[in-house]
């Protein structure tokens, strides 16, 4: 079995490192964003787009840039906060529910916290605050990407904090956590910590450092989510349900002095009962989005996850086995940009945000 | 030139001191706040991570000590020019001045926080301007002549 096992991925790695690297073609559908942080599609064909500096706002097909859609939350537009993920309720159709996450309060006193409102035309209306993680202070590591779950609660990722790291380890607070709430905010009764005496009942999974990116493979319900390590030790882990990854005992990485972080590297996991990462990242490219690419313009890439790096500036494509990843190609290198998102389209196009003061809204296709 | 080689290795200890210092110090408050985290910390966990930090953080820590140590140590020794105060006072002074406005310089710059992680509680942080105040104390002392009378004593000290 492990011979066939191991026939087969070799084969899958061939396969993949044979896809033709002029294979696709990248165009810029809109640029001039303020460091857009997250795009969703809309019915129509149009986009709506987050800028960190806090304005929403819809490109149409042909790239025509909307001014700021109204009632959008005051955010904290300071460091790595700002106006983060947008993501929209599967009845969006009819509805027009979609939901917001974002930094708020002060550099003195911040968190993550999570929106849900109803678009109408060119406002948000209806709007509710769902979810505040515990106020910390500083401006980084807000985490703040969701994922809708199949029974209709929602993922988001909420950061350390930065200065906070050892908190992920603690469940009283949400700073280094995922959390799992209902889209009214509510708690779902069965989360892990949910009766937990002195947890904080929202938590899904904890031990993380600022995940930024999650998804659900809608095939087998599997929860993907990647996170920044520090200088090293960026990680892609397969989350779940009460999870413990291990931040800041267990690190791939060092301090951005150099310092050490904990004298257990990841050499050392098997000493631990923590959840250990799928894949690795170091030296670190820091990975802003993640799409699970599941289109038909590009037969060859369904199943990969893709990944955009920020200061690695590049997407990689990351060939799976099940729950392994057997193959990694780094694309888009001579873009030059750092990239913020990635998503697959419902036309089978993988969609890619730059985080730059002139940030673009790029298409790539055959 | 035995005056300017005096002040030289006196500089030289002053910076030597307060990066291996400053960096045991903050190795050993990062560890606290992993045990207090849960994780099992040995003893062989702290000699392997101080020796990891001597290596990885002590040369850009004393690199940066010894920006700052140049210029308050200057401004120590304008001091003492113009006040009649204690030499291992004054540069005491300036080595704990110094690394507090390092350390206040290096969280504004960052969005409030501490890119130290030994300093991010108030311990930590007095633990290293503490040192701070040690290792211009030592400056001051290896600076001061060797024998009551020597000459040019107090042009040694500034």
């Amino acid at each position: 079995v492990n011979v066939l096992r191991t026939f087969m991925i070799a084969a899958v790695t061939l396969f993949a490192a044979s896809v033709p690297a002029n294979a696709y073609e990248v165009e810029e559908v809109a640029g001039g964003l303020d460091h857009p942080w997250s795009l969703a599609f809309l019915p129509d064909g149009a986009f709506l787009v987050t800028e960190r500096s806090g304005q929403l706002r819809r490109i149409s097909v042909d790239g025509q840039i909307s001014e700021p859609i109204a009632g959008v939350p005051d955010v904290l537009a300071r460091g790595q906060g700002g106006l983060l993920d947008v993501m929209l309720a599967p009845d969006f159709a009819t509805s027009g529910v979609l939901f917001l996450s974002y930094a708020y309060g002060s550099t003195a006193e911040n968190g993550t916290a999570l929106m849900r409102a109803r678009l109408q035309e060119d406002r948000l209306v209806d709007t509710q605050t769902i979810f505040q993680a515990q106020p910390k202070r500083g401006g980084q590591h807000f985490g703040g990407r969701m994922a809708l779950l199949d029974d209709g609660t929602i993922l988001l990722t909420v950061g350390d904090g930065f200065a906070f790291r050892e908190n992920a380890q603690n469940r009283s607070d949400h700073l280094g956590t995922i959390v799992r709430v209902a889209p009214d905010g509510s708690v779902p009764e069965d989360n892990p910590f949910a009766h937990e005496d002195g947890s904080a009942p929202e938590i899904w999974s904890h031990g993380h450092r600022n995940p930024q990116a999650i998804l659900v493979d809608p095939s087998n319900g599997r929860v993907w989510a990647h996170e920044h390590g520090p200088r090293g030790g960026d990680e892609l882990n397969i989350i779940r349900r009460g999870g413990n990854y291990g931040w800041p005992i267990l690190t791939g990485g060092v301090d951005y002095s150099g310092a050490r972080i904990s004298p257990y590297g990841l050499d050392r996991a098997d000493e631990f009962d923590f959840d250990n990462p799928a894949h690795v990242w170091t030296p670190s490219i820091a990975p802003g989005g993640m799409t699970l690419y599941n289109g038909d313009a590009f037969p060859e890439w369904r199943g990969n996850l893709f990944v955009s790096a920020l200061a690695g500036q590049a997407l990689h494509r990351l060939v799976l086995d099940d729950d392994k990843v057997v193959f990694e190609e780094v694309l888009l290198q001579d873009l030059g940009a750092r990239l913020r998102d990635v998503r697959t389209g419902p036309d089978g196009f993988l969609y890619l945000l730059t985080d730059h003061d002139d940030g673009k809204l790029l298409r790539v296709r055959p | 030139v035995a005056e300017a080689r005096r002040i030289v290795a006196a500089f030289a200890a002053s910076v030597v001191a307060m990066a291996v210092a400053g960096t045991l110090a903050q190795t050993h408050f990062v560890l606290a706040a992993l045990e207090r985290a849960g994780a099992p910390i040995m003893l062989s966990d702290r000699l392997a991570m101080s020796a990891a930090d001597l290596v990885g953080f002590a040369p850009l820590y004393a690199a940066i000590v010894a920006a700052g140590f140049a210029v308050a140590f200057l401004v120590g020794g304008l001091v003492r020019k113009w006040l009649l105060l204690p030499r291992i006072l004054v540069f005491a002074v300036a080595g704990a001045g110094c690394i507090a406005l390092m350390l206040y310089l290096m969280q504004a710059v960052f969005f409030g926080i501490p890119l130290i992680a030994g300093t991010r509680t108030v311990a930590g942080a007095l633990s290293q301007i503490g040192l701070g105040a040690v290792a211009g104390a030592i400056f001051a002392k290896i600076i001061s002549p060797m024998r009551e009378g020597a000459p040019n004593q107090r042009n040694i000290a500034t």
